[in-house]
């Protein structure tokens, strides 16, 4: 018997494994896509090779490229975004780790307090978060990002806009600031040369400004799994986790099985159908079919807010008040773009360093983009295509226009220079309703079961959601219009099902809260979250990622105590970086 | 003659609306133009007259033609292809025949010079694993529907195409049924949905090309995508209206918006991405993408940037907070 199972190796069960691990715990952790043990042989930096959703390495499916992506049923218009494989939707992610609104904590006592999803807060206060952000920054790590030529003309616009600089790393009041990311900063050759033979690790450290975040980092050439520049779990807590015996006294490496697609958890049932007990989990090989099963004292599901609330409905698990798989968030993203006559570095330099937030609202971001990329968010819309119909929407404003798909010529046009154009990705601090859900399809199936079906009707949203979504499009464009764009286009994104939270939420309430405080399911003992479902609201606003990893160590902590009598170490001990040489040494002889 | 013929099953004429408007009877008349009607045909321009079903000129003479299955699976991968380039072509134009014919070009190339068409067909097909049976449902729903709510198009569906003419649709119809049961792509019946829309909203749709929707102007193409994405489009009410399955009947048209949706945006990434050039030996690209020349984006490739010179420094010095 396992100490620990968890399924899922993406943003948030690598982070348990890891501090688990180190306390000496037999873990197992299950992942149903690939492990890229060897990405510099590889992958590229190519957008259809790596991003495809159908065929790309980073897509959602299985290890082998000839079978089909693994579907999901939308019941509404939008995308999937997200990747399995060790690493899982990180593999793709721009290293953004900003920590949550205030707000959203259940201590808040600020003027603004209204202005937030007051009735679907964190069941504890900031300044115990505030502890778990600490050791998570420090163990990923998370540094100030540098500025390149798209994050100068943004800092100077949004101060020409009239906001104000923000220099911690607590959000206390509306400003812009560069990103805390969970990347390497650039030492040596990086950043200072784009000849790729002056790029090798050690000449080259930490991020080479390629702007490829998005195809999965591999960069500095050369150098260790745990010193690529991007913190993907791939790159921090996988390697960690892998070699926990040779850098912690008393650690236990754990075992890691790539293409194990956990169907099942088994469980007991104990008083009724109300109350179980996890006892283990059941899982297919996704290459030879194989059906495997294993005990464990304590299950831990990560498999994202999508495949969660499957398994739990696939497992026949209990669902005393209809909250499993329900308040699905998605930061209700949208898409604003400024075209220039000058170049302002759309293309160049690092995915996203530079952002705005606005407590109560949410935040936006700068990013730059690969052509393909770009075309595709310059053409997601549901209000139709500019200038011909608008399905109803296509909503005017500080932008120019209506809001809408930019298509033929006028698409043509606006990317005939991409370095001439500024894109601002707004993250609504949207919020938690009840009807944006994710249940099993009754029609689809796959090897592994009915599939997930996933309803978040854009239409529906509650009119805090949207008046916060219109307000951030308002100041992006604003800041746009102050850095001097000749023309801003609102694309009013169909939902990008990327920045996924809240499905299998934690609350305050059994009433409409699937985890107690501690992330333990209320319906059965023994089994915990430790992805994005768990997060009991959209955050505020922003990225999801760090937010997640520290509650994911604070839910390691638990299941410590509770299950093994440990005690708590956050508070009390220091955290080891992943990229300690000590961590180096034992990548190094482990051969990751 | 008609009397050595065999006997087709009677066609309803919401089945007939479908077989002209989906443009599967343009479809197998542009690959055996001697099939059916000697005068109708998709002529260049777009005057009234031109390739039109009538009264006056079914070929009473020609022998009967018996469609397989394969030939009509042939007929309808190139009406697929067709739509597609016009697909492509409308998202992002160029100089090539279907950006000129929809009135919308540029001097110099578009999507269709990178194949965005394949990619957008390729990954059609693998977006949704769409159940057997479940097309067929869906497009006989279709059919029940314009029996009772037919299309504005008398002279391609109402009127007497002869006793010729009716055998020929009568035995299209039955090799479509047989096609139908067999192994269907996505990217087939989404050639048809677009073409069936593009029928619907321009009437008569001329031109010289096989599928109705690659005829049609630039404006008319967003209407037809106006109609599709519509939440209340007849396209909706007439995919469900008949659909026996309950489950089939509600995921249908959440499976036709993925779809819908899928086209419009990957028009925009395949005509952009690497797509046409990639290497997968050297996971390079084997020469600089034609997105890439279009939207200037790295101007040294090949090979794919690995780094860039862009670091300034940190905001106001700033290296930690």
């Amino acid at each position: 018997m396992r100490d620990v199972i968890i399924i899922g190796a993406g943003g948030g069960g690598p982070v348990v494994a890891k501090e688990l691990a180190e306390r000496g715990l037999n873990v197992l952790v299950l992942e149903a896509g690939a492990r890229h043990a060897k990405p510099e042989q590889e992958w590229s930096a190519l957008e259809n090779h790596m991003n495809s959703s159908l065929t790309g390495k980073l897509r959602f499916g299985p290890a082998d490229p000839a079978k089909p992506a693994w579907f999901r049923e939308l019941t509404t218009p939008g995308s999937f975004s997200q990747v399995a494989g060790v690493g899982g939707t990180t593999l793709h992610y721009y290293g953004n780790s900003p920590r949550a609104m205030p707000g959203v904590f259940a201590d808040y006592r600020g003027r603004d307090r209204g202005m937030y999803d007051h009735r679907h807060k964190f069941p504890f206060g900031y300044d115990e978060m505030r502890r778990y952000y600490e050791w998570t920054e420090a163990t990923l790590p998370v540094q100030t990002a540098a500025m390149g030529t798209k994050e100068q003309a943004f800092f100077q616009a949004a101060e020409a806009a009239g906001l104000s600089p923000i220099t911690g790393k607590d959000i206390t009041h509306a400003g812009f600031r560069p990103q805390e990311n969970a990347i390497l900063q650039p030492g040596g050759t990086a950043g200072r040369t784009s000849d790729p033979s002056q790029l090798n690790y050690p000449n080259a450290t930490g991020c080479t400004l390629c702007g490829h975040c998005f195809q999965g980092c591999m960069l500095p050439k050369g150098a260790p799994r745990n010193l690529k520049a991007r913190r993907s779990t791939d790159n921090s807590y996988t390697p960690m986790a892998l070699t926990a015996d040779l850098w912690k006294p008393g650690g236990k490496a754990i075992t890691l099985v790539s293409d194990a697609y956990v169907t099942r958890i088994l469980s007991d049932r104990q008083w009724g159908r109300r109350m179980q007990r996890a006892t283990g989990v059941e899982w297919r090989d996704v290459n030879t079919g194989e059906v495997h099963s294993e005990d464990a004292r304590v299950v831990v599901m990560a498999g994202g807010c999508i495949e969660n609330p499957r398994l739990w409905m696939n497992s026949d698990l209990p669902d005393p008040n209809g909250w499993v798989g329900r308040g699905l968030t998605d930061h209700a993203l949208d898409w604003v773009t400024g075209i220039f006559d000058h170049d302002v570095g759309g293309a160049r330099g690092t995915s996203c360093s530079s952002r705005a937030d606005f407590p109560g609202y949410g935040a936006i971001q700068n990013t730059a983009n690969t052509p393909g990329v770009q075309a595709n968010n310059l053409t997601n819309s549901d209000s139709g295509i500019r200038g011909t119909y608008t399905n109803g929407l296509g909503g005017q404003g500080a932008w120019d226009g209506e809001a809408g798909r930019l298509y033929g010529t006028e698409l043509k046009e606006m990317m005939s220079d991409i370095n001439r154009q500024m894109s601002i990705l707004v993250l609504t601090d949207a919020d938690v309703e009840y009807q944006n859900k994710v249940d099993v399809s009754r029609v689809f199936n796959d090897d592994h079961g009915p599939v997930a079906r996933v309803s978040i009707d854009k239409r529906r949203r509650s009119r805090r959601t949207q008046r916060n979504r219109d307000y951030l499009a308002t100041r992006a464009a604003e800041i746009l219009r102050a850095a001097g764009a000749r023309k801003i286009v609102r694309n009013d994104w169909a939902p990008v099902l990327l920045h996924l939270q809240s499905s299998m939420r934690m609350g305050d309430s059994a009433r409409n809260s699937v985890l107690d405080e501690n992330c333990e399911a209320r319906a059965v003992q023994g089994l915990f979250i430790a992805d994005n479902s768990a997060l009991p609201n959209s955050l505020g606003g922003p990225n999801p990622t760090l937010s997640t990893q520290a509650l994911a160590t604070r839910t390691a902590e638990k299941i410590f105590q509770h299950y093994f009598g440990g005690d708590a170490w956050v508070g009390h001990e220091s955290p080891i970086c992943s990229i300690d040489d000590a961590v180096t040494q034992a990548v190094l002889s482990r051969g990751l | 003659m008609s009397e050595t013929k065999p006997t087709n099953s009677p066609i309803s004429s919401g089945r007939r609306q479908l077989l002209i408007g989906s443009g599967v009877l343009g479809a197998a008349a542009a690959l055996n133009p001697g099939m059916a009607f000697a005068h109708w045909g998709r002529g260049k321009g777009r005057g009234k007259g031109r390739g039109r079903w009538g009264r006056d000129n079914p070929q009473e003479n020609a022998p009967p033609v018996e469609w397989t299955v394969e030939q009509l699976r042939t007929a309808l991968d190139q009406l697929r292809n067709d739509t597609f380039f016009a697909m492509i072509a409308f998202g992002v134009p160029g100089n090539d025949p279907y950006s000129e014919h929809q009135g919308v070009s540029t001097p110099y190339p578009g999507g269709i010079t990178t194949r965005a068409d394949l990619y957008l067909s390729g990954g059609t097909d693998l977006l949704v694993p769409v159940p057997a049976g479940f097309m067929n449902q869906l497009l006989a729903s279709i059919a029940t529907y314009l029996a009772v709510k037919p299309m504005d198009i008398p002279e391609m569906a109402s009127e007497d195409v002869g006793e010729n003419g009716e055998y020929l649709l009568e035995n299209l119809n039955s090799s479509f049924t047989d096609y139908l049961e067999g192994e269907v792509s996505n990217s087939v019946l989404v050639a048809l949905l677009i073409n069936l829309a593009a029928t619907r909203v321009a009437g008569s749709v001329d031109g010289p090309f096989p599928s109705p929707f690659a005829n049609l102007s630039w404006e008319q193409k967003a209407k037809v995508f106006e109609e599709l994405e519509s939440e209340h489009s007849w396209l909706k009410r007439a995919i469900t209206w008949n659909i026996p399955d309950r489950d089939y009947r509600e995921a249908t048209p959440g499976v036709l918006s993925s779809m819908v949706a899928f086209m419009l945006r990957i028009a925009g990434f395949g005509s952009y991405c690497e797509f046409a050039v990639f290497n997968p030996q050297t996971r390079e690209v084997v020469q600089r993408p034609l997105g890439w020349v279009l939207s200037q984006y790295a101007p040294d490739a090949p090979p794919s940037g690995i780094g860039s010179d862009d670091f300034i420094g940190y905001y106001q010095g700033r290296r930690s907070v």
